[in-house]
């Protein structure tokens, strides 16, 4: 027996001790980049001053020459590691399944693409141009249905192969095959333009002979859509991150023996990179380290050598890092920009988007929900420039954020035409007494004495204090004696799962938070969350008229004409503020806290490209 | 011994049946689609995805091709979300090691501190060691690991710059290990406080027993009698302690490795069922049961060899 308990002993340690040996694994590394604090960048937020001399920063007045170690022109191995850290994971980097649109980020710097949004020439609005593409689209027919792509000569991968119009063809085969079942397919199918029976074939209903994606040459391919279209249509359509090429070799590597799916993209040994830059070590939910490709085509924009990001959850483990000037940038939530809040290096980003009240005006528990003078009641009741100041963001009473452009020509906001201002309110639309006396004629017309609603909320901040303001405002505004409302806190995916099944369990929710993230350069696009047939609803407003403007703004014939778009975006607009469909709030903003040792080149921040970190430049 | 080792592994693998069979169940009747996400996705898409995954269909037919997978192919499915088309073993495979080597090197250095500072305690019983050391045991115990994580990435970590904030996944060698300190320092302290606390009652109480007089009586001096027959005697129930507390450790972890952003399974649990994973939902259940299920193996074995009498099983 004491044998046998002493071999017992020892086989239970050597268990132990193999599987901590076991933890050792391996992981390439990169070399840290040392801190200098030089300089700020020019932006529309307050600028610094250099650190020694005095200097006024900003792209427009740079260091001479011989101070700046990036020298004149981004030379092919760029200079400096710009050091990100992310609360967000990649997933994959297969432009086909990626997840989220952090993912979709880091598949873009690594991948072509046939359009996208560079930095325009003095750095301060977007351009949108070819990447793989030689060439803006060139219309084949007269209805604008038949668009040709030409490929430019002399891209490769990663690896030195060509990367040329087959490559695209063989993308596009893959994100619709039927048997992949691809997670991008909508995407790239129907959004901005729809393809040609491409839906069709993806559900099994056509073959691919009748798909409306043709390969003419190893530099030419074409695209035949459902409606007629410009080439700005067409190429925004294309620009989305779903249209990134995949290479074959390794798409076709990483595939099952059923076809049905692929590892493409999940791991080293699965990826080939073509973008702006190389992947050159990844560890899965920990850290991706990218270099700049010395055969891009556009290397000439990119300073860097390149880019580190680790994932790091913790936003006080993110500070720290910041402070302790391991990371170049970092988001401020609401508690820390507090801190920071007079700071010159904090840059002020758009979200493009507005926080908003959901209303589920189907819920058989609450019908006052659906009755449109209450709703009306909370709007007015909604103090939004106090909520505001509490998180520091801009208050909206409007849907249309103030970043969209609805002439792209002439680079006019919607917000700032006569259209948009018309959808404004005095006082952010906050007035209380308006409010009581449309809150007493709904009690009335519902035969009611009293209302109490709950509100699900994120259990995080901003949502927690925007929620319990509104609970005692709104208390306040309407009648504590006929007014009550409750709140019940959930985890974010819960809520949004919740919220989504109100067609089939219409009692789910009855007040919620909602906020999209729109096209800030297609607001007519922006709209697509209201339609009757938009996947995701989060509240069940169907309306066929709305569609039918909706339609007409992003397909009608004559939507190119002067003013029509402009007319159809307000008008959208309107039938949604009007009967409070939903309750603007806040339009988002975030906040940034940028490191000295980094020069952004944008000179402002700019719809699509943002502060356009790739085309930062260390200055050490 | 044979037939009990294999009894309890008979019935290891039964309970684990019916917890990955009760997971399954669980995480698929949540509210909410994998794939109504709220992003751009057309109906036609989804409806796709969950055919091809079989979501459309009853969830009773759903656990039979999950079984079927298993039994027949010994496939538990891909990730659908956090790492998608990924075998969710994969995704494990990657995560497993590293929580593993912190867990178990937290809990080593745990064992010869927690047991001198028990043995301390105990052979000065009721001086201000002793009161010390339980000082130290009620704020080991009583303070979460999370919040001396946090306190240790501040101060050593930020503010004294003695160690890297976060693990550094991509350094080799030394760098490496100087970035697992402080979450293993992190993890230690429960361990260490339980050991402690365990060893010196269990001391204590052996050296006012009758053989300890019997011992020194016979001329044996305070050490001799204190470590060849005190120490000894208590040291077999504290065997019993020590591996289950592997798995109070492994739960730990779970915040421990969020702080200090440690690739390992801490967070993703909590992330697949966010994010409506279900198959890496339930990878993941069965890995922390079957860690579970593994310990008190281990504890009914070595109960085994100890004490004959408990594989006996009450036969006669």
């Amino acid at each position: 027996m004491r044998k046998t308990r002493k071999t017992m002993l020892m086989l239970l340690s050597a268990a132990m001790m193999a599987g901590a040996l076991n933890g050792c694994s391996s992981s390439s590394s990169k070399p840290e980049e040392s801190i200098e604090f030089t300089e700020a960048p020019s932006t529309e937020a307050p600028t610094t001053s250099a650190a020694a001399g005095g200097e006024t920063a900003g792209t427009e007045d740079q260091a001479p020459a011989s101070t700046d170690p990036n020298g004149d022109k981004p030379t092919d191995e760029g200079y400096g590691i710009l050091r990100e850290a992310s609360v967000n994971k990649i997933g994959s980097l297969n432009p086909l399944t990626y997840i989220n649109s952090y993912s979709s980020d880091q598949i873009k710097r690594s991948s072509m693409i046939l359009y996208t949004y560079f930095p325009n020439e003095d750095y301060t609005f977007c351009d949108l141009s070819g990447e793989l593409a030689e060439e803006d689209p060139i219309q084949v027919d007269d209805e604008g249905k038949v668009w040709q792509i030409k490929i430019r000569d002399g891209i490769v991968w990663e690896n030195g192969d060509d990367l040329d119009a087959n490559d695209v063809y063989y993308t596009w085969q893959m994100i619709l095959d039927p048997k992949l079942a691809n997670l991008r397919a909508s995407n790239f199918a129907k959004d901005v333009i729809e393809i040609e029976n491409a839906m069709n074939y993806f559900e099994g209903k056509c073959g691919w002979e009748e798909v409306g994606l043709k390969l003419i040459d190893d530099n030419t391919v074409e695209i035949h859509t459902v409606s007629g279209h410009d080439a700005r249509e067409v190429m925004t359509h294309l620009a989305h991150p779903a249209n990134c090429i995949v290479n074959e070799e390794y798409y076709e590597k990483g595939m099952n023996a059923d076809r049905t799916e692929t590892l493409y993209g999940t791991s080293l040994e699965y990826w080939i990179s073509s973008g702006p830059f190389l992947v050159e070590s990844w560890t899965n939910d920990a850290e991706i380290t990218f270099k700049k490709n010395p055969d891009y085509v556009f290397k000439d924009k990119i300073w860097l050598a390149g880019i580190n990001i680790k994932v790091v959850e913790d936003s006080g483990t993110q500070m720290q890092l910041f402070d302790n000037g391991e990371i170049d940038y970092v988001k401020l939530n609401a508690e820390t920009f507090l801190q920071y809040e007079e700071d010159p290096r904090v840059l002020f980003s758009p979200a493009n988007s507005v926080r908003h009240i959901t209303i589920n005006t189907i819920n058989p528990n609450q019908p006052i929900l659906a009755n449109e003078k209450f709703r009306q009641a909370l709007f007015y009741a909604t103090d939004r420039e106090t909520i505001a100041k509490m998180i520091k963001e801009d208050p909206a009473d409007y849907i249309v954020p103030t970043t969209h452009i609805i002439d792209l020509d002439n680079g006019v906001r919607f917000r700032d035409t006569d259209e948009g201002k018309a959808n404004t309110h005095d006082n952010y639309g906050y007035d209380p007494e308006k409010a009581k006396q449309l809150f007493e004629e709904a009690l009335a017309e519902e035969g009611i004495d009293k209302v109490s609603t709950t509100m699900i909320y994120n259990d995080a901040a901003p949502q927690i204090v925007m929620s319990e303001f509104l609970q005692q405002s709104w208390q306040q505004a309407l009648g504590a004696d006929k007014f009550e409302l409750k709140l019940q806190a959930m985890p974010s995916s819960q809520r949004g799962d919740l919220m989504r099944s109100w067609a089939t369990k219409p009692d789910c929710y009855e007040i919620s938070w909602g906020g999209w993230i729109s096209t800030d350069l297609m607001p007519w696009n922006a709209f697509k969350y209201w339609t009757t047939y938009y996947s995701a609803k989060n509240e069940p407003y169907l309306s066929e008229e709305f569609d039918e403007v909706f339609d007409a703004a992003n397909f009608g014939e004559d939507r190119f004409e002067d003013g029509v778009r402009l007319q159809e975006v307000a008008q959208m607009e309107q039938m949604l503020i009007e009967p409070a469909v939903i309750i603007p709030v806040t339009e988002s903003l975030d906040k940034y806290l940028k490191a000295d040792r980094v020069e952004l080149t944008m000179k402002n921040w700019a719809n699509r490209v943002e502060w356009g970190w790739n085309y930062a430049k260390i200055t050490e | 011994m044979f037939r009990y080792i294999l009894n309890r592994i008979v019935a290891m693998v039964i309970t684990l049946f019916i917890i990955v069979s009760i997971a399954f169940m669980v995480v698929r009747l949540m509210p909410g689609s994998v794939y109504e996400m709220g992003g751009d996705l057309s109906q036609t898409v989804i409806d796709a995805l969950n055919a091809k995954y079989h979501f459309d269909e009853p969830i009773i037919k759903q656990y039979g091709y999950f079984l079927q997978n298993i039994f027949l192919h010994w496939d538990w499915g891909t990730s659908a979300k956090m790492r998608p088309n990924v075998p969710v073993f994969e995704i494990l495979k990657d995560r497993i090691p590293i929580t593993l080597q912190i867990n178990l090197i937290s809990l080593f250095a745990a064992l010869p501190v927690g047991m001198a500072a028990g043995i301390l305690a105990a052979i000065r019983k009721n001086t201000i060691v002793d009161h010390l050391v339980s000082l130290m045991v009620v704020l080991f115990i009583s303070i979460p690991s999370f919040v001396f994580a946090a306190g240790l990435q501040y101060f050593l970590g930020f503010k004294s710059g003695a160690f890297p904030i976060i693990y550094n996944v991509s350094a080799k060698g030394l760098l490496r290990w100087q970035s697992m300190f402080m979450p293993i320092l992190a993890l230690s302290f429960d361990p260490i406080a339980r050991v402690a606390r365990y060893l010196r009652a269990e001391l204590a109480e052996t050296m006012n027993s009758e053989f300890m007089l019997l011992a020194k009586t016979k001329g044996l001096t305070y050490a001799q009698s204190t470590i060849r027959h005190g120490l000894r005697n208590s040291m077999v129930p504290l065997m019993n302690i020590i591996i289950p507390m592997f798995a109070n450790v492994l739960g730990g972890s779970l915040v421990v490795e969020s702080i200090f952003s440690v690739p390992g399974m801490g967070g993703l649990m909590v992330d697949s069922i966010n994010a409506s994973d279900h198959m890496l939902t339930v990878a993941i259940l069965m890995f922390y049961s079957l860690i579970s299920l593994i310990t008190v193996l281990i504890v009914d074995i070595s109960y085994g060899i100890v004490d004959p009498r408990v594989r006996m099983g009450g036969e006669k």
